[in-house]
């Protein structure tokens, strides 16, 4: 039984005058949800794209399921199911009628499965409406629905939950989960909205300008995304002695913005304050915070800017 | 290969724009040919007569079935299912140049087993089958420059001005002083010919340069396509 579902080694995808994604190296673990992190033009959709055969990686190799080589890879995507930038639907067909394209192009002999795939996106009673009167939600969910028709050991999935309301990013998010435990699927997901991502992810993966950035796991994640004192003073440079003097910590950060974080003596609020006062020091903002996982990329790709 | 014909002729029996094209086109045609009747000398000539027309229906044809489809991206499911380019590729082409084959020849022979009641015309059954054998491969080498457009474009805008382009060329070649030269060498031109009643060599000639335009195209596009960013 293979380990990884997804390896890549040292992608490169080079258009005319960019480098798309340069050099990537990933192993994406079985039975695992990545969410999928980078700016807009980072690089996640053409990842996407060389995973399911739409483009070529001018370097490197992809390998599916421990499988390398075109013929191979090509037999292997048939285990994936994809929704790729926005769905890819039939207009003027109703829900059932593109999703028996999709039953019969892909030679699922059940008939059923399209109504318990309907049912499980949500999208049971949609009758005689054509998909081109579809809220931008409905589509979401029936491009979700066509990436599961076939029951995908690899499901990925590029913002997937674009346009839905607060009610159907929850149901979406309990769907992977559920999907996650009941058929060890293994999911990747892009998307814009980090806070869900963290909510549903349990691996990150990091890309900026073509490279991956990081690769961390959701306990990595919260271990780094965990709560701080944010101190704001009139001499941040005093402050972050007192704290080494007063405390005996070096667990703090001066921040860009002229703001300390300290990430220990979390319930010693008060002692804080004493120290600071009695060092004449002015304080201006005293209160415990969380870096959020938007927080935390922005931190990355920021820092990566200032190197 | 056969799941992707079966689920390419499921979305264009449910595509209303096929049926509306299907239904202009036969009537445009049918009218057309009461123009031509008096300009020709048998019923056949008369309906082969407006083939550039068939030519730019058939590009009409190359938007719904190839340019909705790569800009709605409805491809990417097929590719990112596992399945091959080469067969996704010959697929397509299969299925169009056999819609457009039946939306070319089926009006033709309309008109005529038509004519036999409503004209008082007798079927010249040699006549006729000579001339098919000489228009079915020029139908099929015409639904190929649309393929083409298709496969390569891959885009509404592409397949319109490639139609447009060499409809425009064509026209422009059939009303030149070498339009017997064009007639013999381009597949659109055998049928210009066939009107005319200038078709002066063997069906076999005919028909090989069709085949031979065909099989180019072909080989072109696929070589395109199969290394394309879809």
């Amino acid at each position: 039984m293979e380990k990884y579902v997804l390896e890549t080694k040292g992608i490169t995808k080079a258009y005319k005058s960019t480098l798309a994604l340069d050099k990537v190296d990933l192993k994406l673990e079985k039975g695992k949800i990545y969410g999928f992190i980078g700016q807009n033009g980072a690089g996640k959709t053409t990842l996407i794209r060389l995973i399911t055969g739409l483009s070529f990686a001018s370097e490197g190799e992809i390998v599916l399921w421990g499988k390398t080589g075109e013929r191979e890879l090509q037999e292997q995507r048939k285990r994936i199911g994809a929704l790729i930038e926005s769905p890819a639907l039939y207009p003027n067909m109703t829900a059932v009628q593109n999703l028996e394209v999709q039953r019969i192009q892909r030679g699922i002999p059940d008939k059923a499965v399209i109504e318990k795939t309907l049912q499980l996106v949500g999208l049971p009673d949609t009758g005689k409406k054509k998909v081109r009167n579809f809220s931008l939600g409905m589509r979401q969910r029936l491009g979700i629905a066509v990436a599961l028709l076939n029951t995908p050991e690899f499901l990925i999935l590029d913002e997937p939950i674009n346009g839905l309301d607060p009610a159907g990013i929850v149901e979406v998010r309990n769907l992977l989960k559920n999907l996650n435990k009941e058929y060890g699927m293994t999911i990747l997901i892009s998307s814009h909205i980090l806070d869900e991502l963290h909510n549903t992810a349990t691996d990150f993966i990091l890309i900026d300008k073509g490279r991956i950035i990081e690769e961390l796991s959701n306990e990595e994640l919260n271990e780094k995304c965990r709560q701080y004192i944010e101190i704001r003073s009139n001499d941040p440079e005093k402050t972050v002695l007192v704290l080494g003097e007063a405390l005996q910590t070096e667990n703090y950060k001066l921040m860009p913005d002229g703001s300390v974080q300290l990430y220990d003596h979390i319930d010693e609020m008060e002692r804080i304050a004493a120290a600071l006062s009695e060092a004449k020091i002015l304080v201006t903002g005293l209160k415990v915070s969380e870096s959020s996982l938007e927080n935390y990329f922005l931190d990355k790709i920021g820092g990566k800017k200032d190197e | 290969m056969s799941k992707l014909i079966k689920a390419e002729f499921y979305k264009i029996f449910h595509s209303r724009y096929y049926w509306g094209i299907c239904l202009i086109y036969l009537l445009m045609y049918t009218s057309n040919l009461f123009d031509s009747i008096p300009r020709t000398d048998n019923i056949l000539q008369a309906s082969v007569r407006n083939v550039l027309f068939s030519y730019f229906i058939i590009f009409g044809l190359a938007v719904v079935f190839f340019g909705n489809e790569f800009e709605q991206r409805n491809h990417m499911t097929a590719i990112a299912a596992g399945k091959k380019r080469s067969d996704y590729f010959l697929a397509k082409t299969i299925v169009f140049l056999i819609l457009s084959l039946v939306m070319t020849v089926v009006p033709i022979w309309i008109h005529i087993l038509g004519s036999i009641p409503f004209l008082g015309v007798t079927m010249e059954t040699d006549y006729i089958m000579n001339c098919m054998k000489i228009l079915v491969p020029a139908f099929i080498a015409m639904g190929e420059v649309a393929v083409f457009s298709g496969l390569v474009f891959r885009s509404v805008a592409g397949i319109l001005i490639t139609g447009a382009v060499t409809n425009i060329a064509l026209i422009a070649a059939f009303n030149s002083k070498y339009m017997s030269l064009f007639g013999k060498v381009i597949p659109v031109g055998h049928s210009v010919l066939i009107a005319a009643g200038t078709n002066d060599r063997p069906a076999l000639y005919y028909a090989g340069i069709s085949m031979i335009w065909t099989v180019v195209m072909l080989v072109v596009s696929y070589l395109v396509f199969r290394r394309a960013d879809l």
